[in-house]
């Protein structure tokens, strides 16, 4: 009759909570080791962020502090946020990135995926660059080599993603076709693709396209950069995509057949859906490889967030604080993949199939 | 039926000949556009003396080799971070992933935070900011941090060297001997290995937690203890489920050790940009290193599905 005699004084969640946390001594040790290191960091942090820092623009007054010069992030932020554009003419990108991510949040919202949600997003690319260049709107005109910073890192997604999205399905569908060249053409050029890295593929953009383009025809370095940009991720969403096509089993192309659609039919009524929702977990997390891999423009000297990062570190006053710097353009892609990686847990659980 | 495969039949070569086509289309703009720009083509320069210095690397390369070897000499380079990058994200992915998994709420706290902070922030960024820390932070090459047999300092990493076993020795201009490694080396390692670590986290993560419960149980009723139900139960059969995931991420560490351009580290793709300004020969410089990183790929990928293809359950 020892069950009786049990003790039941400390809730079961307390108990199981203390067990976790300091269990055995091996885990006390561990928990406390982590504890007093958490607490370290957090102390380090403030002290360094908070108590010792200096707010004010002075480089001098910055190298007397003890902590962080956030003077030198508000100095120097504008040129990170927006890059080489001309001082004069700032409010244009902030605007215009504005438009440009209040079209795609409006177009990301369920009840404007359709055509309504589709023109939102292109009248938005479109916005974004008649203000950015300037020349349609009757505004001072600004080449797409001055253009930089945070707009355009999201321009540049935006553009990848648009396009990217819709190549990879055609190019995903492309390799699951019947029509054997079809085949061989999109499985050579995805694996191609797949197999170099993307800097590669951007200085082909950037020094090997204006030597296949016509004469009379020459893109400028922008435009071929964000080709580029479109035809890397195009693979890389077909081969995701290609997942999605291979678990559509062959009775819901048998049972599409069986109702009399047409092979055209099958695909975007029947198979794609299906395809599109079990693929949504891995398609986010390339959307926010997009956003990461944009930054790999600056190598070919295009002045994306990562880019105007080095044209700010490039001012001799500022480059003892280079940290402060780094810290602000790392919590900006943070902030922007954590929304992304938010959005897409949203999406996963309102279009979750439930298995029957 | 016959009518129908023969309008296929027509589609594909149809289909089939449009690359053609594109290409000849393509060649004509360049030859147009050589002939404006006065310049020359071929692969014929890859004989020619290279006119620029390589600064570290396994293969014994001097300014004036030809560009073949200056290539082998960044494909040499490439390999050399890549090794030491994929065997560093081994161990530590390997440990922050068997670290998720932990029942220790404060444990498993700190790895979710590492893994999620250094998924998000580009590897470029990563890159970057290695190089300037050890360049900032490290003392001069004439007063080395020493960590044991490791001299860390402005001038890179020195270690005792693997072969010989000599030791690096303070001389008047900083450390000599042994084996010296770079700051851009260590940089794009580190920055590899930080990066790459956090997705291998994930693969160990979801490969550990893809064993069923059953297995954790009955480890249990034999009384082994947690890391040995870990190390002899279910790692060997979380092993199947992470070995595809991890041959691409291995992969993936290779080609992204091509942002050591970024910092001035001569691999294959700066020595392939390099050339290409020497040479003026955009197109073939292009064409190498794809083709480069596509041997290096296919290679790899082959070693590793040798590999995975012993792990995997033979069924009957």
């Amino acid at each position: 009759m020892s069950l009786t005699l049990a003790p039941r004084a400390v809730p079961a969640r307390l108990t199981t909570l203390w067990k976790v946390v300091a269990g055995t001594p091996a885990n006390a040790v561990l928990s406390a080791v982590l504890a007093a290191l958490i607490l370290w960091s957090l102390w380090r942090t403030l002290a360094w962020g908070v108590l010792g820092s200096e707010i004010r623009p002075d480089p001098d007054a910055c190298r007397a502090a003890a902590g962080a010069c956030w003077g030198a992030v508000v100095e120097r932020g504008r040129v990170i946020l927006l890059g080489r554009f001309p001082a004069s003419e700032f409010w244009r990108p902030l605007f215009a990135m504005t438009i440009l991510a209040g079209a795609v949040c409006t177009a990301a919202l369920p009840r404007f995926f359709n055509r309504i949600g589709l023109a939102f997003t292109v009248a938005g690319l479109l916005a974004f660059m008649a203000l950015m260049h300037g020349g349609p709107l009757g505004l001072p005109v600004v080449t797409s080599d001055l253009w930089g910073g945070l707009p355009l890192t999201l321009f540049l997604a935006c553009v990848a993603c648009f396009f990217g999205v819709p190549a990879g399905i055609l190019l995903a569908l492309a390799r699951r076709s019947r029509l054997l060249t079809l085949s061989w053409l999109a499985t050579g050029y995805i694996e191609l693709i797949r197999a170099i890295p993307l800097i590669t593929l951007l200085f082909f953009g950037a020094v090997v396209m204006p030597l296949l383009q016509p004469p009379q025809a020459q893109w400028d370095t922008m435009a071929r950069i964000a080709f580029c940009l479109v035809a890397f991720e195009a693979a890389y969403f077909a081969e995701v995509l290609r997942g999605g096509l291979q678990a559509i089993p062959r009775g819901q192309y048998e049972a599409a057949h069986a109702l009399g659609l047409s092979p055209l039919q099958t695909i975007r009524d029947i198979v794609l859906p299906q395809a599109l929702r079990i693929t949504i977990p891995p398609t986010v997390s390339n959307v926010i490889g997009v956003i990461k891999n944009t930054s790999l423009v600056a190598v070919v000297n295009i002045y994306d967030l990562t880019g105007s990062l080095k044209v700010a570190l490039a001012d001799p006053t500022w480059k003892h604080f280079t940290f402060e710097l780094y810290l602000l353009v790392c919590m900006i892609y943070l902030v922007v993949g954590a929304a992304i990686g938010r959005y897409g847990r949203f999406l996963e659980t309102r279009y979750a199939m439930h298995g029957r | 039926m016959t009518r129908q495969t023969a309008k296929e039949l027509t589609l594909q070569v149809l289909i089939g000949l449009s690359p053609v086509a594109l290409g000849v289309w393509l060649a004509g703009n360049l030859q147009a556009n050589l002939a404006a720009r006065g310049l020359t083509s071929g692969y014929d320069f890859l004989l020619d003396p290279a006119g620029f210095a390589i600064t570290e690397g396994p293969l014994p390369y001097q300014t004036g080799d030809s560009y073949l070897m200056a290539f082998l000499a960044g494909a040499a380079n490439t390999l050399t971070v890549s090794i030491p990058a994929i065997a560093l994200t081994t161990l530590f992915g390997a440990l922050l992933g068997i670290a998720a998994i932990s029942r220790n709420p404060l444990l498993a706290g700190v790895v979710r935070l590492y893994v999620d902070a250094a998924r998000n922030v580009p590897l470029l960024v990563h890159v970057l900011l290695w190089y300037v820390l050890l360049l900032t932070i490290l003392p001069d090459a004439t007063k080395p941090f020493v960590l044991g047999p490791l001299f860390l300092s402005k001038a890179g990493l020195a270690l005792p060297h693997p072969l010989t076993g000599e030791w690096p020795r303070l001389g008047y201009f900083g450390l000599r001997g042994g084996l010296q490694v770079s700051p851009e080396f260590t940089a794009i390692v580190m920055a590899l290995a930080t990066y790459s670590a956090a997705y291998c986290a994930e693969i160990v993560r979801a490969g550990l937690q893809s064993v069923p419960r059953g297995q954790w149980e009955a480890a249990h009723a034999l009384i082994l203890t947690r890391w040995q139900a870990i190390r002899m139960i279910v790692a060997p059969q979380a092993l199947r489920v992470i070995l595809p995931p991890y041959i691409s991420l291995a992969l993936n560490t290779i080609k992204n050790s091509s942002l050591g351009v970024a910092i001035g580290y001569p691999e294959i793709v700066s020595i392939g940009t390099t050339s290409m300004n020497q040479s003026g020969r955009a197109i073939e410089c292009i064409s190498i290193i794809a083709l480069l990183y596509l041997i290096l790929n296919i290679a790899t990928s082959f070693t590793l599905a040798i590999v995975n293809r012993r792990v995997q359950i033979r069924e009957r």
